[in-house]
């Protein structure tokens, strides 16, 4: 079938990074209340809710709502790694697209700063019960792209400066503070070739937006933001020689999303990418078609990626630098989209953006290059 | 009066024993799951062959040596591991890639293409005392240690 257009009418979120006095149900309604304030639609105008969350537990929308006063709608809780939240905010769309709703509220969130060390997998996997973790995954792949490109240790640490730099003025961000290469690359090994500040922390932290219908978002005060594409794939199983610089699962779900858009890479005004550690930066990339393989490391080195480039990439300081909660991350993504858009991103504002892309890939399953993978392309009419 | 005996060797549990045997002190061979239909190997075992889907497999052990197709040295993963322990995937000539730990922690004892040789090793100890042990990858050339 053909979904009707969508749009985001508002976007809100919570700083990212430690909040240990508030609950994660706090954080996701104090994000749902800050969308809905945004769209300037009222709470009793929602029908409708889909909530993100990887590690939040059993009804974790629930207990959000349940700190405002939209109980009683239908609410769908969503669990897809590190794409939860988009995975959301997918569902979210198709429904206002199919006509089920006119107002869906997508929220996004998860709270780990009380825990330690990597996110470990589910005690079924294979991989995992030998050691796998996050981090080792990523260095393995970064160690194979060291190897077969010639990029250096520096081209790792340039994503982790740039997206730093981003964050200085993101108020929402984890960490806002600038970085060096000699910093970045002298920070304690966690997988070797990749340091501590070449991942991204675990943050506390939640984000929301509004979708609606045509006819809402015309009647709107604000920007409407169309919703352009909003496709998902989950990864192939591969018994055999993967190439591990190729993200696969981010390559097929671009092609989709491109397709789906009516438009090439190169329309893309800015990304929003799944940086979760250096090296994925400069792997996705490649995945979604601004530049070739192996060719990452010559785009971060002359500067496309950042303001002024032909494709900024995570203005907004990405996982590495606004910080990680899984479950939040693909709505604070849409986020940043939507203030680039409607030209109210201030200091990091990309000049005339008309379409924003956001991807999100993780969840960690043996055989596959990523569990999930979402990508959304968003744009001004 | 009853006389209390005493294990005097921690006890083991063998990970994954169906992927693996012991052939020496020093040497273990991996065994793999064989689609009966396509021949495509796979390691873990799959329930349904991602390739033809069939969903008949025999036993097929591998060759006993491998090569690493990539590699990191890991540090203070916390849980039940080592401080310092080094991952790796190793492909096989029959066509399968292999997820385990390599015994080499020191940088610049390992590379990417490597020559790889299998061995049982012990990963880890359970809060109970248990061993626990599994097949792991080394850089050796088979028997000494």
């Amino acid at each position: 079938m053909t979904l009707a257009p969508a749009f985001v009418a508002g976007a809100g979120m919570v700083r990212f990074g430690k909040h240990t006095e508030t609950s994660l149900s706090e954080l996701g309604a104090r994000a749902a209340l800050a969308a809905l304030h945004d769209a300037g639609i009222a709470p009793d105008r929602v029908e409708a809710a889909y909530v993100g969350s990887q590690w939040g537990g059993s009804m974790v929308g629930q207990r959000m709502f349940k700190q405002t006063t939209m109980l009683g709608m239908p609410i769908t809780n969503v669990e897809n790694a590190c794409s939860s939240g988009s995975t959301a905010l997918r569902l979210a769309r198709i429904a206002v697209g199919a006509g089920l709703h006119e107002v869906a509220l997508v929220v996004g969130g998860d709270k780990l700063s009380v825990q330690s060390g990597p996110m470990p997998r589910h005690p079924e996997d294979f991989d995992g019960s030998l050691g796998l973790s996050p981090p080792a995954l990523y260095a393995m792949r970064a160690r194979r792209y060291l190897h077969d490109y010639g990029a250096t240790l520096e081209d790792l640490a340039a994503v982790c400066v740039k997206n730093r730099r981003h964050a200085v003025h993101n108020e929402y961000a984890q960490f806002r503070t600038e970085t060096t290469i000699d910093e970045v690359l002298g920070s304690r090994l966690i997988a070797d070739p990749l340091t501590l500040l070449q991942c991204c922390a675990r943050a506390d932290g939640a984000a929301a937006v509004v979708v609606v219908s045509e006819a809402v978002a015309r009647k709107g005060s604000r920007t409407p933001v169309r919703i352009v594409a909003s496709e998902q794939c989950s990864g192939r199983y591969e018994p055999g020689f993967r190439n591990m610089t190729v993200p696969e699962i981010t390559e097929r779900c671009a092609a989709k999303a491109y397709a789906a858009a009516g438009v090439q890479p190169d329309a893309i005004d800015l990304a929003e990418v799944h940086d979760a550690f250096s090296i994925a930066e400069l792997l996705y990339y490649e995945a979604l078609g601004f530049c070739g393989h192996g060719e990452g490391m010559r785009l971060i080195r002359e500067g496309g990626t950042t303001l002024g480039g032909a494709i900024p990439v995570n203005m907004s300081g990405g996982l590495i630098a606004k910080g990680h909660p899984p479950g939040a991350t693909g709505i604070a993504q849409v986020f940043e989209a939507v203030q680039q858009l409607r030209g109210e991103a201030g200091p990091r504002q990309v000049q005339g953006a008309r379409l924003a892309l956001t991807h999100c890939t993780g969840g960690g399953v043996s055989g596959l290059d990523h569990g999930a993978c979402t990508i959304h392309i968003l744009g001004l009419d | 009066m009853t006389t209390e005996t005493r294990t005097t060797l921690p006890e083991a549990q063998a990970l994954h024993a169906d992927c693996w045997r012991t052939l020496s002190e020093h040497t273990a061979v991996l065994i793999a799951y064989r689609c009966t239909s396509c021949g495509t190997h796979f390691l873990p075992a799959v329930m349904t062959c991602t390739r033809c889907g069939s969903q008949t497999f025999n036993r097929s052990e591998l060759s006993q040596r491998g090569t690493l197709y990539t590699y990191s040295i890991v540090h203070g993963a916390g849980g039940v591991w080592p401080p310092v322990y080094t991952v790796g995937y190793v492909d096989f000539p029959e066509g399968v890639r292999v997820f385990g730990q390599v015994r080499e922690t020191v940088p610049g004892t390992l590379a990417v293409g490597a020559s790889v040789g299998i061995e049982p090793a012990a990963l880890y100890e359970r809060k109970d005392g248990t061993v626990v042990r599994c097949f792991r990858f080394h850089t050796g050339d088979g028997e000494a240690q």
